[in-house]
């Protein structure tokens, strides 16, 4: 593998994908008419290289999102292979650090837990072998598999040589353990966003001031200033988007479900590594003009709604699962981990506010926000989404890596037993289908459907 | 006739030991805690015992795992166990700190149990050591004497913390003067020793752990334990509490001369200032004593610690220690081997389960470590 070699493979298939979406109905009759016609529905084809990307193409609406998602990979993927042909700094941001900070320093950062994502998206073997090569260096199995690749990608040197690493103190301590290793490996500065354990006014000025921290860190270490103009202008850009993402959210306690939750998890990855852009708002507005579309109509996503999913934990990353859901039990994920969008609007009157707004967008962005306190953050959001969104079902991924969620699991099961609510507790890894194939998890998934009585 | 080393095996290896009970007759409440970053001054200043929360006397995991699961380390599935069992029954309060992703959940799954007490506290401790980061523990510790004051209906003063601050001073300098006798050729001490007596002066009042590590510090004087041929080890890791696995490694050969383990060296790092207002004090000696890997921006220096201890005692190897699950010292000892490599110093890291589960294992690794040592001797 030479340097960045994945980034330059995706970025080629990435632009080909975009040529093909750029014209998002011509794209939609190819889809639906044509492409079926000659039989390149499963395995090959626009199609598949489209579904690899998790997403759902049903519209032109649907492709137009989907463009504006490549559009966004292209942007970071040629930014970052620029960065490293200039040898401009690269800063490597931890997947719950958002990146509008780091870019208002002109520099590309880069979530080196993605590089596992990206990896199987060359293709499954050469996502696995970042797997296997921190393996090799003595990793093992209960690692998340996040980390583990993004030790293995570096080693493999597929993510370019940080000039600095941001990382958070939560949601786990694979997370807290992984970013002193990668410290000591690449030998880069590193900078903790420390996150508080609760959630008092004191613990977000302190957070604030943890921010503030930040951005002398980065001023000290890459030499530029931090332009505060161009951060502002992203944040509110970013609250353009929020509003969106909270209202469609608001919209899932409706029977049926009018928005796909793939499009909401994606729009996670997007307010992370593409906050405060127009692309991003802009698929933020088409997706809740279609939800709310639906939802005035009575409409939803799937053709007849028959099973309401709460899915715990982050969904599996390797697998549409969600989609295989809909088409094959007309089941719907109302919410998970990462696609319920709970940002509140920032306040950008003063750079005092804009940072306090940012520290509380930390602690709720999804993931941090269920896992960097006790456990009733995490329930006090599964009983609102029980008591709220009308579930049928409850199914815990149990993501390997996530030893603070397999700790509560009688917590999380008194909830759904004294609410009467069916739960599945299954054993995953988001990003590694060694432990339990796309397929295992689709049995056990038709198995409690059947046991239940809801399919 | 009954010797200290005596004494500290019985009390090592009860929960509830006779002192701990005897204190309860007294009047005395006892205040379960966790973790290197709470301070027992606190504690001892609201007229209360410490009690570092420990698994001795294990009943398995059975019924922890309800709670938890497969992936939870063994100590926290043992130790919980032991409260849905009520072998903690007789704690007043327990205080928890966010430590790791096991022992903080802790603190849920006891406070969903019902089990009591009601005092169930958490102290929130940053995982970076900064200034904002020591006025946040500051902070922190604050809420605690409040809570404290308020639940218990006492009143926790400077003067009392600063008795309390002189009393575990004593106490750590006390297991220092031990620590430093590990150094001589002529060993001392063991290390099952060492951890016994750890395990009996954290479960009890500071004053007679006081007493009890100077009839132990006197009782070292001319006292040689070594064993021919017995190689200098350091031993690190997190939660290491059953001395006899120790003992099974000493049978093997093993003299280990240092640590740094939570139970051990890192307890009595060092002093809290005996000037300055004393919940300052208390503070800046527990936000910055030699950390542990929750600690993300002290790494270098623990590593440092190391290096530097094993050339003070003149440790041969570095044995290093993780439970099954546990990613903080998964980091560590993975990051260990790349010190060793680059230090030249012979490493053993060993993955185990709490309360020996795997002991045929572990004596194999060991004893042909050992061998390896020798060959190359």
């Amino acid at each position: 593998m030479s340097s960045a070699e994945m980034y330059r493979i995706l970025l080629k298939r990435l632009k080909k994908a975009e040529s093909m979406t750029g014209k998002p109905l011509l794209t939609y009759i190819l889809l639906k008419y044509i492409i079926p016609l000659v039989g390149l529905v499963q395995g090959k084809g626009l199609k598949s290289s489209l579904g690899k990307l998790g997403l759902d193409v049903k519209t032109p609406t649907d492709i137009k999102i989907l463009s504006n998602d490549i559009r966004m990979l292209i942007e970071n993927f040629e930014g970052l292979i620029s960065s490293v042909e200039k040898s401009e700094p690269i800063v490597w941001a931890e997947w719950s650090v958002t990146w509008e900070l780091i870019r208002s320093f002109g520099v590309q950062p880069v979530c080196p837990e993605r590089a596992i994502l990206f990896g199987l998206g060359v293709n499954k073997n050469y996502g696995i072998k970042f797997l296997e090569e921190s393996e090799k260096m003595g990793y093992s199995n209960e690692t998340c598999s996040c980390q583990k690749g993004a030790i293995g990608a570096y080693m493999l040197g597929q993510l370019p040589q940080p000039a600095l690493l941001v990382a958070s103190s939560h949601p786990c301590d694979s997370g807290v353990s992984i970013y002193q290793t990668l410290q000591y490996l690449t030998g880069a500065p590193l900078y903790v966003l420390d996150t508080p354990y609760w959630r008092t006014e004191s613990d977000l000025k302190y957070h604030a001031g943890v921010f503030r921290g930040l951005i002398e860190f980065c001023e000290d270490h890459l030499g530029r200033k931090f332009d505060w103009d161009r951060f502002t202008a992203a944040i509110e850009e970013m609250n353009r988007a929020n509003y969106y993402l909270r209202e469609t959210c608001e919209m899932g306690r409706a029977v049926p479900l009018p928005y796909y939750i793939r499009k909401l998890d994606a729009m996670w990855f997007s307010q992370k590594e593409s906050p405060g852009t127009s692309l991003a708002t802009q698929n933020a507005k088409m997706i809740y003009d279609k939800a709310k579309k639906n939802f005035d109509k009575g409409k939803g996503v799937a053709k007849k709604e028959k099973i309401r999913v709460i899915w715990w934990d982050v969904p599996v990353g390797f697998a549409d699962i969600s989609s295989w859901m809909t088409e094959q039990y007309g089941a719907v994920v109302i919410a998970d981990y990462i696609g319920l969008h709970l940002m509140d609007q920032i306040d950008t009157s003063s750079r005092e506010s804009i940072l306090e707004g940012v520290a509380r967008a930390h602690i709720y962005h999804g993931m941090t926000r269920q896992c960097h306190g006790p456990a009733e953050f995490v329930t006090a959001e599964l009983e609102t989404l029980i008591n709220e969104y009308s579930p049928d079902c409850f199914m815990f991924s149990r993501h390997v890596g996530c030893k603070h969620n397999w700790a509560i699991g009688k917590i999380i099961r008194d909830v759904c037993r004294r609410t009467g609510l069916p739960s599945l507790f299954l054993t995953t890894d988001i990003f590694d289908p060694r432990l339990a194939s796309r397929q295992q998890i689709k049995q056990e998934i038709s198995e409690f459907f059947k046991a239940e009585g809801l399919a | 006739m009954t010797t200290v080393f005596d004494e500290i095996g019985i009390l090592s290896a009860a929960t509830e030991n006779s002192v701990i009970a005897e204190a309860r007759k007294q009047g005395k409440k006892i205040i379960g805690y966790f973790c290197s970053y709470v301070p027992e001054e606190i504690i001892t200043a609201a007229g209360m015992v410490p009690y570092r929360m420990r698994a001795v006397e294990p009943h398995g995991t059975s019924r922890a795992d309800a709670y938890y699961s497969s992936m939870n380390c063994t100590f926290s599935r043992s130790c919980f166990d032991k409260v849905l069992n009520g072998d903690f029954d007789f704690l007043d309060g327990v205080i928890f700190m966010n430590n790791c992703d096991h022992t903080r959940r802790m603190h849920d799954n006891w406070r969903h149990s019902g089990k009591g007490p009601e005092f169930i506290h958490m102290l929130y401790v940053p995982h970076v050591i900064t200034s904002d980061g020591e006025g946040k523990y500051r902070e922190g510790l604050e809420k605690l004497v409040r809570e404290l004051e308020k639940h218990y209906n006492v009143s926790i003063t400077g003067t009392a913390l600063t008795e309390a601050i002189k009393l575990h001073n004593k106490k750590r300098a006390l297991l220092r003067r031990i620590n430093e006798t590990r150094k001589s050729p002529e060993l001392p001490v063991k290390a099952s020793e060492m951890l016994r007596l750890m395990l009996s002066v954290t479960a009890m009042p500071v004053e007679h752990a006081n007493s009890l590590l100077e009839r132990f510090l006197d009782a070292l004087n001319g006292r040689n334990v070594s064993e021919p041929g017995g190689m200098r080890m350091m031993l690190a890791g997190g939660c290491v509490e059953e001395p006899e696995h120790l003992e099974m490694m000493e049978s093997l050969g093993a003299a280990i001369v240092a640590d740094y383990i939570c139970l051990g060296s890192r307890y009595a790092d060092r002093d809290v200032a005996a000037e300055g207002a004393p919940l300052s004090s208390i503070t800046e000696r527990y936000y910055r004593h030699l950390s542990c890997p929750r600690m993300m921006n002290d790494t270098r220096r623990r590593f440092d610690y190391i290096l530097d201890t094993m050339k003070d005692y003149r440790a041969r190897a570095l044995v290093a220690e993780k439970l099954k699950f546990c990613m903080l010292f998964f980091g560590e000892t993975f990051l260990y081997k790349e010190e060793s490599k680059k230090h030249g110093y012979p490493l053993l890291v060993l993955e185990r389960e709490y309360g020996d589960r795997t002991e045929g294992q572990q004596k194999t690794r060991i004893q042909a470590f050992i061998e390896q040592l020798r060959n190359f001797d």
